[in-house]
C-alpha cells in the first residue's frame, strides 16, 4: 500500500500543478506527459490542458505526439460548443414571441456568455432555467417545431415531474443536442432549501437580451450544487466542475463587489455550506485567490469537527483521479460515500432507500450495464 | 526490435508484468495480460510488429486479463481494460485476442479526433491508395485481404487515416479480421496467407485474423495518396461489373460512414470534398475474387481510371 | 424529403403563405456556408451548427437569390424559375413553399424584420 499511497500523491500533483502552472508543461518528461494524457483522459482535462497552453502560446512546445492527443481533445470541445450555442440559437427561433427570458445554466451560460470554463471542456447538454408556471408554453412550442420528448421509462418520468428540479429532457429529431429545461436548481425534495424566484430576479441579460444568465454569484453558487449534488458513484467529484468554480471565481473576483455580495448571497438562498465547502477545496487543490475576509465570513457556514475532517479526507480521496496503474481501493468507497451524501441532500431517506434500490435492481438487470464491444457500432460514440 | 525477436518466453514474462508497447501505424499502444494462451497466439500474429522504443510516449494503456472477482471461478473470461477501466463486459478466455484487437479499434475510433477517420479498407500501390469504403456485409475486408496477397500493400482494414494537413491516408496495418465463409475463401484464394486460428461463437460468428505482409508493416509510417473510392460489393454468381458513380453520391456514403466527420466540422467536410474530387468513384460488384483483383489491376494501371 | 415532413412544415406549423408581401432574408448562417456543387446536387456545409446539408436545385436557387437581396416570396419564385430555366408557372408553389421552410428551419433564412442572428 505504501507504493500505492506515494504513486497516487506523485500523480495527483502532477495533474494539479499541470493545471495551475501551464506555462511549466514544456519541460515535463515523456513519461511524465504519458501519465498526465492517461489522468487528462479519465478526469476530462485534456481540452483545458490544450486551451492553456494555446492561451499563452506554447502549444508548439511541447512534444508533438502529447499535442496530437490534446488537439483530438479540442476539436471534440470545438464541435460541442457549435451544437450548444446552435441549439441555443434555434431554441431562440422556436419560442419567437415568447415572453420573459430564457435563463442559461450551466454549459450553455459559459458558452454563450464566453466565460473561462467554456474554453476547454465539454458540454453535453442546454440547460434552461425557467418560471415553473412558464414551462409548460415553452414545451408546447418546442415540441411544434420539432424537438420530441425523450422515452423514459415511466418511473424515470415520474420522478422528474414529482420530485425533481427539472422535467425530461427534449430532444430535437434531427440533432442529438439535449435540452433540460429547470424550474429550480435543486430537487423539490432537497434538504437544502433555495427559493428559484431569488434567482429570476437577479439574472443578467447577454447582448441579445432574450437571453440571461445568473447573476455571478448565483451562478458561482449554482456550480456548487451541481458539483456536491450531481455526482456519480464511479466518477464520484468531478474535478473540472471544481475547476469550474476556481474559473468563475478567477474571473468575477476581479470585481471587488463580487466577494462582498458572495457570502450574504449564499445565506439568503441557503447555499451557504456548499460555499463552504466550494471555497475550501477551490483553495486547497488550485489555490484559488480568496480574500480573507470572505474566508472569515464563512468560517461558521462550515460543519462539526468530525464532519468536516471526514469531508476533507473524502473529497480528496473522490475527487482526485489518482494513478491509472496503481487504483486506489479508498478512492472508491469515498466516491461511493460522497454519492450517497448527493442523494441524502436531495431526497428525504426513505424515498432515497426506494430510489438507489430501483436503480440497483436497474443494474442487475444489465439494463444500464456494460456495453458489448463487439457489437458496439464505433461510429456511435 | 519487433515482437518475433523477442523470445516467447521473454515476450510472455513481459506482457505480464510492465507490459509491450507496440507500434501499430501512428499509435502505440502498451498491453499486458496475464493470459498464457493469449500471450502464444499474440506472439505469433503480432510476429513483424515493430516495438516501440522504451521512451516512446504510449498512446492507451490497454489489456487483456482475468477478471479479477468471482466470475472467473466460474467460467474462465478475459476483460479489456483501458487505463484500468473496463467499459465493457467479458468475453470468454479463448476469445482474449479478437476482444483486444475491437478494444484497441474502440480506443482509437473514441479518441483519436487529430485525425478524420474514415470506416474504409485502403491499399496502395506506387503511393496511390484505392479506399474502400465499408458497408456492412459487404465484403471489404475479403477483398482487402485478397489484395495484399496480390501485390498490394495494406494501409488498413478499419480505419482510413486522413491527416488532416494534407489529405494523405496513414498507414495503420492491423490484423485483418475475417467473418464465417470469407475465411475459407480467403485460403482457397491464398493458400499461403498467414491466417490465425479460427475463434468460434464470438459474437460477430467466426472469426480469423490475416497477418498482413511483413512489408506493409514495415512502411507502416510511409502514407499514400488517395486515387480511387471504391464502393465494393460482394454477391454469389453475379457477373462483374464496375461503374462509375456521381461525386456528391460517394461523398455521401463517405461521410455518412466516417467514424467522426461530424466532429471534424469544416475540416472533415474539406477533406472529404478534396478527396472525392482527387479520386475516380466507382461502384463494384463480384463473385470470383480473381476477376475482382484482375479487374482492379485493370483499372489502376490504365492510367487514366 | 419525405413527403409527412412537407406537409408538417409547409402547412401546419409554419408561417409560410401567410404573407406573401413580407420579406424575406438569409440570416448569418445563412451567409457563411461552404458549397461543394457536383451535377446539380450541392453538398453544402453549415459551419454555425456542423450539418453537412444536400440541397437540390431549387433549393440552392433561393438561396442563391437571397444572396445580394431582401425578397418576398413571389420574387424569390420568379427569380428561382429564372435561375432554373423554367417558366414561372413551372416552378410548383409546393416545392417553394417546402424549401423555404426548410432553410428557414435549418436557420439559413428568416422573414426580414424578425431579431436576426
Amino acid at each position: 500500500m505504501g507504493k500505492v499511497t506515494a504513486q497516487t500523491r506523485l500523480a495527483n500533483q502532477l495533474l494539479l500543478e499541470a493545471i495551475k502552472n501551464p506555462k511549466n508543461l514544456p519541460v515535463l518528461s515523456l513519461a511524465d506527459w504519458e501519465l498526465l494524457i492517461r489522468m487528462g483522459r479519465r478526469t476530462r482535462l485534456l481540452g483545458r490542458l490544450e486551451a492553456d497552453l494555446s492561451r499563452i502560446g506554447l502549444l508548439a512546445e511541447i512534444p508533438s505526439r502529447a499535442a496530437d492527443h490534446l488537439r483530438a481533445a479540442r476539436n471534440v470541445i470545438d464541435h460541442r460548443n457549435t451544437l450548444v450555442k446552435w441549439e441555443i440559437n434555434r431554441i431562440l427561433w422556436a419560442l419567437n414571441g415568447t415572453e420573459a427570458p430564457i435563463i442559461l445554466l450551466k454549459g450553455a451560460a459559459y458558452v454563450q456568455a464566453n466565460l473561462p470554463p467554456a474554453h476547454g471542456r465539454i458540454f453535453a447538454d442546454v440547460d434552461l432555467l425557467r418560471p415553473e408556471e412558464r414551462i409548460e408554453e415553452i414545451e408546447e412550442k418546442l415540441s411544434l417545431r420539432g424537438w420530441l420528448k425523450m422515452q423514459i421509462d415511466p418511473y424515470d418520468d415520474r420522478y422528474y415531474r414529482v420530485w425533481m428540479h427539472e422535467i425530461p429532457p427534449l430532444r430535437h429529431r434531427e440533432r442529438g443536442t439535449e435540452i433540460d429545461i429547470h424550474h429550480r436548481i435543486l430537487p423539490r425534495t432537497s434538504r437544502l432549501n433555495s427559493d428559484p424566484a431569488l434567482l429570476f430576479e437577479a439574472a443578467r441579460p447577454l447582448e441579445d437580451s432574450r437571453l440571461h444568465v445568473l447573476a455571478p454569484a448565483d451562478m458561482v453558487l449554482h456550480a456548487l450544487v451541481h458539483l456536491f449534488l450531481e455526482c456519480d458513484p464511479r466518477e464520484g467529484l468531478r474535478l473540472r466542475d471544481l475547476l469550474d468554480v476556481h474559473l468563475l471565481f478567477q474571473h468575477y473576483g476581479q470585481e471587488q463587489s463580487f466577494w462582498d455580495g458572495l457570502t450574504p448571497r449564499a445565506y439568503k438562498l441557503g447555499l451557504e455550506r456548499p460555499l463552504f465547502y466550494g471555497l475550501r477545496f477551490a483553495l486547497r487543490f488550485f489555490d484559488t485567490p480568496i480574500p480573507q475576509t470572505v474566508r472569515s465570513e464563512i468560517k461558521n457556514a462550515g460543519p462539526r469537527w468530525p464532519m468536516l475532517w471526514l469531508m476533507d479526507h473524502l473529497v480528496a480521496l473522490a475527487i482526485l483521479p489518482g494513478h491509472p496503474d496503481y487504483p486506489y481501493p479508498w478512492a472508491t468507497l469515498a466516491r461511493h460515500l460522497l454519492y450517497l451524501r448527493a442523494h441524502w441532500l436531495k431526497m428525504p431517506p426513505l424515498m432515497l432507500a426506494r430510489h438507489l434500490l430501483y436503480k440497483a435492481y436497474l443494474r442487475s438487470r444489465g439494463v444500464r450495464g456494460k456495453v458489448d464491444l463487439a457489437k458496439l457500432d464505433l461510429r456511435q460514440q | 526490435m519487433r515482437v518475433g525477436d523477442l523470445a516467447l518466453r521473454k515476450f510472455k514474462s513481459r506482457l505480464a508484468t510492465e507490459g509491450l508497447q507496440v507500434q501499430f501505424g501512428p499509435f502505440v499502444i502498451r498491453m499486458r495480460s496475464d493470459l498464457a494462451s493469449f500471450a502464444s497466439l499474440a506472439h505469433q500474429l503480432y510476429h513483424h510488429y515493430p516495438l516501440a522504443s522504451a521512451t516512446a510516449m504510449t498512446d492507451f494503456h490497454v489489456q487483456i486479463t482475468r477478471p479479477r472477482w468471482l466470475r472467473r471461478w466460474l467460467r474462465p473470461q478475459s476483460l479489456f481494460t483501458l487505463d484500468g477501466q473496463s467499459p465493457f463486459a467479458p468475453y470468454a478466455v479463448e476469445h482474449a485476442l479478437p476482444a483486444l484487437e475491437w478494444g484497441i479499434n474502440w480506443c482509437i475510433a473514441t479518441r483519436a479526433h487529430h485525425l478524420l477517420m474514415l470506416h474504409a479498407a485502403v491499399v496502395e500501390r506506387d503511393g496511390q491508395a484505392i479506399i474502400f469504403p465499408a458497408w456492412p456485409g459487404h465484403g471489404k475486408s475479403t477483398l482487402c485481404a485478397a489484395l495484399i496477397h496480390s501485390g498490394w500493400r495494406l494501409l488498413s482494414d478499419e480505419f482510413g487515416l486522413v491527416h488532416p494537413e494534407d489529405g494523405k491516408l496513414l498507414p495503420i496495418p492491423r490484423l485483418i479480421p475475417l467473418k464465417n465463409e470469407s475465411i475459407d475463401v480467403i485460403r482457397r484464394f491464398r493458400p499461403g496467407a498467414i491466417i490465425g486460428p479460427s475463434f468460434f461463437n464470438t459474437r460477430k460468428g467466426t472469426v480469423a485474423h490475416v497477418m498482413p505482409s511483413e512489408e506493409s508493416i514495415r512502411r507502416g509510417h510511409e502514407p499514400a495518396e488517395p486515387r480511387w473510392l471504391i464502393f465494393p460489393r460482394w454477391a454469389a454468381e453475379a457477373s462483374l461489373t464496375l461503374k462509375p458513380i456521381p461525386k456528391s453520391e460517394a461523398f455521401l456514403m463517405v461521410a455518412t460512414n466516417a467514424f467522426n466527420y461530424e466532429v471534424l466540422d469544416n475540416t472533415a467536410f474539406h477533406l472529404v470534398t478534396d478527396m472525392v474530387q482527387a479520386c475516380d468513384c466507382y461502384s463494384f460488384r463480384y463473385s470470383n475474387l480473381d476477376e475482382a483483383v484482375t479487374a482492379l489491376n485493370a483499372l489502376t494501371s490504365s492510367g487514366h481510371g | 424529403m419525405p413527403e409527412e415532413y412537407f406537409t408538417e412544415i409547409g402547412t401546419t406549423h409554419s408561417s409560410f403563405g401567410l404573407d406573401k408581401n413580407r420579406s424575406l432574408v438569409l440570416t448569418h448562417a445563412g451567409r457563411e456556408l461552404a458549397w461543394q456543387e457536383w451535377d446539380d446536387v450541392y453538398i453544402v456545409y453549415q459551419p454555425s451548427s456542423a450539418e453537412t446539408h444536400v440541397f437540390n436545385d431549387t433549393t440552392a436557387a433561393v438561396l442563391q437569390s437571397l444572396e445580394k437581396d431582401v425578397l418576398t416570396m413571389a420574387e424569390i419564385g420568379d427569380r428561382t424559375a429564372q435561375w432554373l430555366d423554367l417558366g414561372r408557372d413551372e416552378l410548383s408553389s409546393g416545392d417553394l413553399s417546402f424549401a423555404l421552410g426548410r432553410l428557414e428551419e435549418l436557420g439559413l433564412i428568416e422573414w426580414s424584420g424578425t431579431a436576426a442572428r
